[in-house]
């Protein structure tokens, strides 16, 4: 019976070659908007290399701070805070790193070499290296006994190493940072700006920073310069963690005369703390932004293409009329326009898909920044590292499909219906 | 004929509905997207209160040698190297027969310079409402003229403003229109004084010396109130903080003066403790910051977003149009028959068309007076009011525009195939009647 359908779809696309077309690039057009809206949401939120664990990754970058006298800051997180939260019974490892608002391109250079190269220089620690799947080409992570003796080591990414030293063959070579000479520890594989929370190209102990010793040494608040993600024992147990989050600031605040605390609601999901800045977070509204977006990319072409189809089923209702005569149901007729709108629709969603990824892959600079205003900005000066597994995986084409099927239910579906609502007489006479 | 289009478009209720539906979705659609970026462009519109081409600022960075030697006890005790190494570089700068004025600013002084510091200020002797105001800071050394490095131009002249004669004298301040406005309900207020306190009086507060437009610190938001407070002394304060800003002869070449500095001066000063990192002009810093604070973002989402829902219009009443003329083409032949030319024919389904939009567009209005009515408002100037930050006037010109947008898709859609209809011969046409 589809292959019916496939050849009277095929007879209509030649008869009507500017309906196709029209119908064609309409769906083209809806399915590669939708599409790019999907893939950047993808790469944002799905666990892509080095952040395959953010299913069950809870994030902390931005706290408030009270005191009963009035005063009041705001910023981001201090490491501080890692050790309230350590030993809580559901955490696996926390990571800290320096906030990417605190990140700029530095200069790295090979000792002897006059001109080195610009990149991300960033102060993590030692559980930064578990709740982050990097893949090491060479070497191991740095560790804690690394951290607590401020040993000058460094772990650096393929393409520094290859700009440095020319192999990834680095373990034991140096590096010069600012003023201080590195020693490499480890080569992995490259990762990409789409992944803010754990891109850089060098990363050294957090207990280098001066800024990282003094937030462990001196506060009595949560309040400093980096971000906490923390990695929950499994993603069932994400609910669990963040109960015991809170609790323990609740806590540190009861012990603590001076300052309260406000978690703005964190930790929360990964996918959640990409919207979050220093201030309460609704992410109902954002949320409910994006459906917005979402609805209109299908709705407005579906409309379109609804018009076209209803116009077209006027000139078909004889055609109706004689297979209701001979006894169609109108469910068989339903489902052989749709299976008919289908075939065009899945051209235009083919089209579509072609046209994103080519948008994507031209536009990578700013395409991830395109919803939204943030998480990126930090390294704006990095084009972020597209790769195949982020464009040709099951929930990319899935979605395309999904979108096609939908896309061609609420365009179709309406005017096929109204069509057949005239009785067969009535459809026989009509004459268009 | 406008009766004669609007009986037919009734008749045809139930396939222009499906378009109408379209145009009115699109309407709103566009007016959700659009309207925040004609505010920013009506602002882009504003004087900056600046000159931007030919303004510099020179990048210094701290050479390794020196990293944290710097000591501000030290450098307020003694002339440090520090100073004598930074005046040096300054001269160097100002001494080229290239550059017109040079400036000494901190790193929140200068357009796009990412980060700003404010704080309040009080009108003197007055209990008045504090104004939060952006601080501009610069250093006077030899020979040093922010207001002409900047181009900053005088509020009640428009034109290039002087440096105030009695700047030197110190504790003297110049302060924004729209600060001036605020604090004082007029711009005339040179002697007026202004403090950091609350009734400030005596030495607390700042004497007033001159008043400059409204200056624009990025390129898509009206000029915040400001003041530009003028330090006599750069000792005690770490001269890497600072930023040297300079501005070229007119018709100098930027670029081939980046080389000089680069080739020349930059070397001599390779082994001290202020290296020179690079040069930026002030539209490299706007277009960075406006990249990075997600403006130019943003003006891409609504640029792609607008062009899809055109080209939606665009397919929409060609498609529309399309099959109409199909289905009428008796009554195309009929009435050229009866003498109807190519152009009556036309016209009239453009009127349909013209009369399609406007009504898709005016069924959207209550929709946006409802959207336009919920939404955030943030007023930045406190005096000035733009037409941009009156809702009324925001909606008016952002439906005007998309109005005329509209139209012109929508006609140029419905112009093919009506075109092609009109052409047919009266015989062809009536042949199936």
């Amino acid at each position: 019976m589809f292959k019916i359908y496939l050849r009277q779809a095929w007879n209509l696309v030649k008869q009507n070659k500017l309906f196709t077309s029209i119908y064609v690039i309409g769906t083209g057009l809806a399915i590669a908007l939708t599409m790019i809206l999907f893939i950047v949401h993808y790469i944002k939120f799905a666990p892509i290399y080095p952040e395959e664990n953010r299913g069950r990754t809870l994030v902390i970058k931005a706290m408030e701070a009270n005191t009963e006298e009035g005063r009041n800051s705001q910023g981001c997180c201090s490491p501080y805070l890692s050790k309230v939260l350590e030993g809580l019974p559901h955490l696996e490892a926390i990571a800290v790193a320096d906030h990417q608002w605190m990140l700029s391109p530095s200069e790295v250079s090979n000792p002897g070499e006059i001109n080195g190269l610009k990149t991300i220089v960033r102060h993590v620690n030692d559980g930064f290296w578990q709740v982050f799947t990097f893949r090491f080409l060479a070497g191991k992570p740095f560790t804690k006994a690394d951290m607590d003796a401020k040993q000058q080591v460094a772990v650096v990414q393929e393409e520094v190493a290859l700009q440095l030293f020319g192999t990834t063959e680095a373990v034991g070579k140096r590096l010069i940072c600012g003023d201080k000479e590195f020693r490499v520890v480890g080569v992995v594989e490259n990762s990409s700006v789409a992944a803010p929370d754990s891109y850089a190209g060098v990363w050294i102990p957090a207990t280098l920073s001066l800024q990282y010793e003094d937030e462990m040494a001196n506060r009595e608040h949560f309040i400093g310069l980096f971000t906490i993600n923390l990695l929950s024992t499994s993603r069932a147990d994400n609910d669990l963690l963040k109960e015991e989050v809170r609790e323990a600031i609740r806590q540190y605040d009861a012990d603590n005369t001076q300052w309260k605390h406000n978690p703005w609601g964190q930790p929360v999901e990964h996918w959640v703390s990409l919207y979050q800045s220093q201030t309460e977070l609704n992410i109902k509204e954002v949320v409910l932004d994006l459906l917005y977006l979402l609805l209109a990319m299908l709705f407005i072409p579906a409309l379109n293409l609804s018009g076209m189809i209803s116009s077209r089923m006027d000139h078909r209702l004889v055609e109706i009329g004689v297979r209701k005569a001979y006894g169609a149901s109108n469910a068989s007729i339903l489902r052989q326009v749709l299976s008919e709108n289908l075939v065009l629709t899945v051209a235009g969603g083919l089209v579509g898909l072609l046209l994103a990824y080519l948008i994507i892959l031209t536009c990578s600079h700013w395409i991830l920044g395109l919803f939204d205003n943030l998480g990126l900005y930090a390294f704006a000066e990095s084009s972020p590292r597209i790769t195949a597994d982020m464009l040709l995986n099951p929930w990319v084409f899935g979605s395309a499909f999904g979108a096609c099927l939908l896309l061609n239910f609420i365009s179709a579906f309406i005017p096929t219906v109204w069509a057949l609502r005239h009785s067969i007489i009535e459809s026989l006479h009509s004459k268009l | 004929m406008i009766k004669m289009i609007f009986k037919q478009l009734w008749n045809q209720r139930r396939q222009n509905g499906w378009i109408l539906l379209e145009l009115t979705v699109i309407t709103f659609f566009i007016f959700t997207t659009s309207v925040e970026v004609v505010r920013g462009l009506a602002d882009y519109a504003l004087p900056n209160g600046y000159e931007k081409e030919g303004a510099y600022c020179l990048q210094l960075k701290e050479d390794k040698a020196y990293s944290f030697k710097y000591d501000v006890k030290e450098d307020k005790a003694k002339d440090s190297i520090f100073h004598a190494n930074f005046n040096q570089l300054l001269l160097a700068i100002k001494g080229c027969p290239e550059v017109e004025a040079v400036a000494v600013t901190n790193q929140h002084s200068f357009p796009g310079s990412g980060s700003q510091t404010a704080l309040a200020m009080y009108p003197e002797d007055s209990t008045f409402t504090p104004l939060n105001t952006v601080r501009y800071r610069t250093y006077l050394a030899d020979g040093t003229d922010f207001i002409k490095a900047y181009g900053l131009t005088d509020a009640h002249t428009g034109e290039l403003m002087q440096l105030p004669e009695r700047i030197h004298e110190g504790r003297k301040v110049i302060v924004s229109a729209s600060f001036a406005r605020y604090m004082f309900g007029t711009i005339d207020v040179v002697g007026k004084g202004i403090g950091k306190v609350h009734n400030p009086s005596g030495k607390d507060l700042q004497e007033i010396v001159g008043v400059y437009q409204d200056f624009k610190r990025t390129d898509f938001q009206v000029g915040y109130p400001s003041i530009l407070t003028i330090n006599t002394k750069m000792k005690g304060q770490n001269p890497f903080d600072h930023f040297i800003i300079y501005r070229l002869k007119e018709g100098v070449d930027g670029n081939a003066f980046e080389k000089k500095v680069m080739n020349e001066i930059a070397p001599r000063f390779a082994n001290t403790p202020t290296v020179i990192q690079g040069i930026e002009s002030f539209e490299e810093s706007l277009n960075w910051y406006n990249d990075i604070i997600g403006v130019y973002n943003h003006l891409r989402y609504t640029a792609v977003m607008l062009f899809f829902v055109l080209l939606c219009v665009f397919l929409g009443m060609t498609g529309t149009f399309w099959v109409r003329c199909r289905a009428r083409r008796q009554d195309i032949g009929l009435m050229r028959s009866i003498g109807a030319s190519q152009a009556t024919i036309t016209r009239q389904f453009m009127t349909e068309a013209w009369m399609l939009v406007t009504i898709g567009f005016l069924i959207a209005q209550p929709l946006i007076i409802h959207y336009i009515h919920g939404l955030k408002w943030n007023v930045i100037d406190l005096t000035a009011h733009y037409w941009q930050d009156s809702k009324t006037w925001l909606t008016l010109a952002t439906d005007a525009l998309i109005y005329i947008l509209m139209m012109l898709i929508a006609l140029l859609g419905t112009w093919f195939p009506v075109k092609q209809a009109s052409k047919d011969l009266p015989a062809e046409a009536l042949r199936d009647e």
